[in-house]
């Protein structure tokens, strides 16, 4: 067993580091959260991606860096340890090239792959529909084979990014005579289509989804990823490594930046002179969240570790998932605690501690246990695919 | 980085699996927890021909040189096995004295533990029941060429049987509490020792043993006289990672027998694994058996590679103590009464996880000492 990096990942990491801290100044971190997903941080994405940081896990061939998924990971840990912006970046990656690397044409692969490590393009996932949550293999979204072409229609909902993506990873049912699972397929659509329209979805936290209209649109028939009807079953496989990413334990919001505020705001003197990082109680509770990150990251870099074994990290994902968005819950709700009466300001307010972050993360982690497929579908995934227990 | 095992410790860890089932059934562990010694002689000497006892020492000392996350493996296996007896006491004993002894000490004591011809047990803890150093007030009082113990030791496993115990006592007074601490390899057949069993949860030997006027020549102390807590904190290190690593494999087990149960157990005509809510249970002990893994080997390695591992320590043992407990909660709750039995060996999990869990520091405590690591 070895816990450490390689020297030339110690390299690496600190390549990242350098440029992140360089980067990500508390300046520009201002001007992202008031800005939301906007040029700020695509310009910054893109900065960050001449490096080739993205395509750490890809091959060269692809525009990749022919690195490891523990070197991916590392990546990843030192976006969420600086709090970079990271939502331009990890869709694509860990859905969209992942599926093309294990599905994709030649062409596919070659074509949208160096595109993605470079941030030229943003995608959107489609997965989501109104009536097919959790039951995702309930979808109903129509693609109908005509001549060289897929004519889709149907709608999406909680499209994450959708509103920058120039590209939709869609997954549309071919064949309603099968049984559900086994008409699906998977397509590329580009979001510039005729007959494609998006509406913003508002919701309580800081992520932004969209819904997502198809009346009519083409699709060219090489945009089908894979084999026709069997979209699900590749989907299985790219929504494993979309959960057992970094992003979940080190995301913004709930992740290592909140954690540290929260810290740092236990650690400051308060009315009667003793800071709060001297009651008892407190130091219990923070010790236990700083080893529940240090869980959260070690079962991440269990995933990229089986990854690079050519493992699709099922059980691995869905593991680290639970408990990543479990913990960021208890982080941004533990805040919000201590902080009394102060935590319910909100950004915008006079007196507001921390910038509002943890205000803010309290609101978005709600989402977490359900986004990217629920906690409870997770635990159904271990027990029946994992465990074998009868369904 | 490697999360894997190599290996040799693939191998080891089969072979101790093998091992341990052949000769440390269940009803061995229940014998055992009945019987005075709570060991056999037998299984000692078997225990000590595979090499176990020597397993993390070096070669010229009988060992066969391997190191700590060798010796956490082979613990995961004792741990799953519910294995009783001295190894634990002896194997955390022997790492002090190979840290901390002189050439003359190494090679009276070490090669006499690895061929299994002494038993060592660890006289820490006192009445005061804490482990830190303002809990150490057992005396040692410099006669001429010896030392002259007093005082009372608490919840020693194994002294009963121990040839020798490493006694951590006061030689002194200084600044601060971990001043003044000397350890001493006491010769436990000494006149002055006494010791009587305590009864506990987990029916595991804990002692509670007396030194009234016992003597200790000089040339036992274990390291420096007065400057012996930091080799104390080292060995409070190594048992807290072995403590994790026994829980883990506890954790693994009930587990693996809680999945297996449920695909049995019929009720309402199906299997009781087909409810979602008895799934749920499976699946919240695995990611605290996942958790638990690595956390555990972290420090493990760590520990092993001789990195500084106060924090991970104190993290893996805080996060395992904790989450090995709920994974045999859950275990019962999915068994049911048939678990609550003590034909079941459900019970036997549930009461060594929570001896486990108290020695060498609960939670609290280990988290306190993260938080200090923190800087709050
Ligand atoms: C902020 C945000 C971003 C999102 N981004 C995207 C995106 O980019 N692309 C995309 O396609 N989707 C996206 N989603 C949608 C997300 O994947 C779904 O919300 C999620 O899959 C759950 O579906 P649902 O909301 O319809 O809940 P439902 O499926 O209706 O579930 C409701 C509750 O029932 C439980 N439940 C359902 N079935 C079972 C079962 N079999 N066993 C036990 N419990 C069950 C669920 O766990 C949940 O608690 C996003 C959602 C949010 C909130």
């Amino acid at each position: 067993m070895d816990f450490g990096f390689t020297p030339e990942q110690g390299k690496l990491k600190k390549e990242i580091c350098d440029f992140l801290t360089r980067e990500v100044t508390e300046d520009f971190l201002k001007g992202i959260d008031e800005e939301g997903q906007g040029e700020l941080s695509l310009s910054f994405s893109r900065r960050l991606a001449r490096n080739g940081w993205p395509g750490l896990a890809i091959a060269k061939e692809y525009g990749g860096m022919g690195g490891s998924y523990v070197d991916f990971c590392i990546f990843e840990e030192e976006m969420g340890l600086h709090n970079a912006p990271y939502d331009d970046i990890y869709p694509a990656i860990r859905d969209v090239a992942t599926g093309l690397l294990l599905f994709g044409s030649e062409e596919q692969k070659k074509k949208y792959i160096p595109a993605i490590i470079a941030v030229e393009d943003l995608w959107c996932l489609g997965y989501t529909e109104p009536e097919a949550g959790s039951d995702l293999a309930s979808l109903s979204t129509r693609a109908i084979r005509n001549g060289d072409d897929y004519i889709i229609n149907g709608q999406k909902t909680f499209t994450s990014f959708a509103h920058r993506a120039q590209f939709c990873w869609l997954m549309a049912r071919t064949d309603p005579g099968l049984p559900k699972h086994k008409g699906i397929s998977i397509f590329i659509l580009d979001m510039r289509a005729p007959g494609v329209m998006r509406r913003d979805l508002p919701v309580m936290g800081v992520s932004r989804v969209s819904e997502l209209f198809f009346d009519n649109v083409c699709v060219p028939k090489e945009n089908l990823v894979g084999e026709e009807n069997r979209g699900f079953y590749q989907a299985a496989h790219t929504l494993a490594a979309h959960r057992a990413g970094m992003d979940r334990v080190m995301g913004r919001q709930g992740g290592w930046r909140t954690f540290r505020e929260i810290v740092r705001f236990a650690k400051e003197p308060r009315h009667g002179g003793k800071p709060l990082s001297k009651d008892p109680v407190v130091r219990q509770k923070i010790a236990e969240l700083a080893i529940e990150f240090e869980v959260a990251r070690l079962l991440a870099y269990r995933g990229a570790w089986a990854q690079d074994r050519g493992i699709s990290p099922t059980n691995e994902g869905a593991v680290s998932k639970i408990f990543a968005t479990e913990m960021q819950r208890r982080v941004a709700g533990f805040g919000m605690e201590i902080m009394g009466l102060y935590g319910q300001l909100a950004r915008g307010s006079k007196y507001l501690p921390l910038a509002g972050n943890v205000e803010a993360a309290f609101r978005d982690t709600v989402a977490y246990t359900f986004a990217g497929g629920s906690n409870e579908i997770q635990r159904n995934i271990i027990a029946t695919r994992g465990f074998r227990l009868p369904a | 980085m490697d999360l894997g095992l190599n290996e040799a410790q693939e191998m080891l860890k089969k072979s101790a699996r093998e091992f341990l089932e052949k000769e440390c059934p269940k009803s061995f562990v229940r014998a055992m927890e009945e019987a005075e010694k709570g060991y056999t002689p037998e299984l000692w000497r078997k225990i000590a021909d595979v090499g176990w006892l020597g397993l993390a020492l070096p070669e010229k000392y009988g060992g066969t040189g391997g190191n700590f996350l060798d010796l956490a493996v082979l613990l995961e296996e004792m741990g799953r096995a519910l294995l009783p007896g001295p190894f634990f006491s002896t194997a955390i004993c022997s790492l002090a004295i190979l840290e901390a002894g002189t050439d003359e000490q190494k090679a009276e004591f070490l090669p006499k533990i690895a061929s299994g011809d002494i038993i060592m047990a660890l006289a820490l803890t006192e009445p005061s029941a804490t482990y830190d150093a303002s809990g150490i007030s057992l005396s040692a009082e410099r006669q001429e060429d010896h030392y002259v113990l007093n005082g009372a030791k608490l919840f020693v496993n194994d002294a009963h049987v121990a040839d020798y115990l490493l006694c951590v006592a006061r030689t002194g007074k200084g600044a601060k509490p971990e001043d003044g601490i000397t350890i001493f390899a006491v010769n436990a057949k000494e006149s002055g020792i006494s010791c009587n069993i305590l009864k506990t949860i987990a029916a595991d030997k804990q002692c509670e043993v007396l030194f009234e006027k016992a003597e200790v020549p000089q040339k036992n102390i274990l390291g420096a006289l007065n400057k012996g807590w930091p080799l104390v904190e080292k060995l409070m290190l190594w048992a807290a990672v072995g403590k994790c690593a026994e829980m883990l494999g506890q954790s693994q087990k009930a587990l693996e027998m809680t999945v297996e149960y449920a695909k049995q157990r019929i009720q309402f005509g199906r299997p009781i694994g087909s409810f979602q809510a008895v799934q749920h249970h499976c699946a919240n002990m695995l990611v605290d058996v996942d958790s638990s893994r690595f956390i555990t080997y972290e420090a493990a390695w760590k520990l092993s590679e001789g990195l500084p591992s106060a924090k991970e320590v104190s993290m893996a043992k805080a996060w395992v103590s904790d989450a090995t407990r709920r994974v045999v909660a859950l275990g019962h709750q999915v068994h049911g009464g048939i678990g609550f039995t003590k034909e079941h060996d459900m019970q036997l999990y549930f009461r060594r996880a929570k001896a486990a869990e108290v020695l060498f520091g609960d939670g609290d405590y280990h988290r306190e000492i993260v938080a200090r690591e923190m800087g709050l």
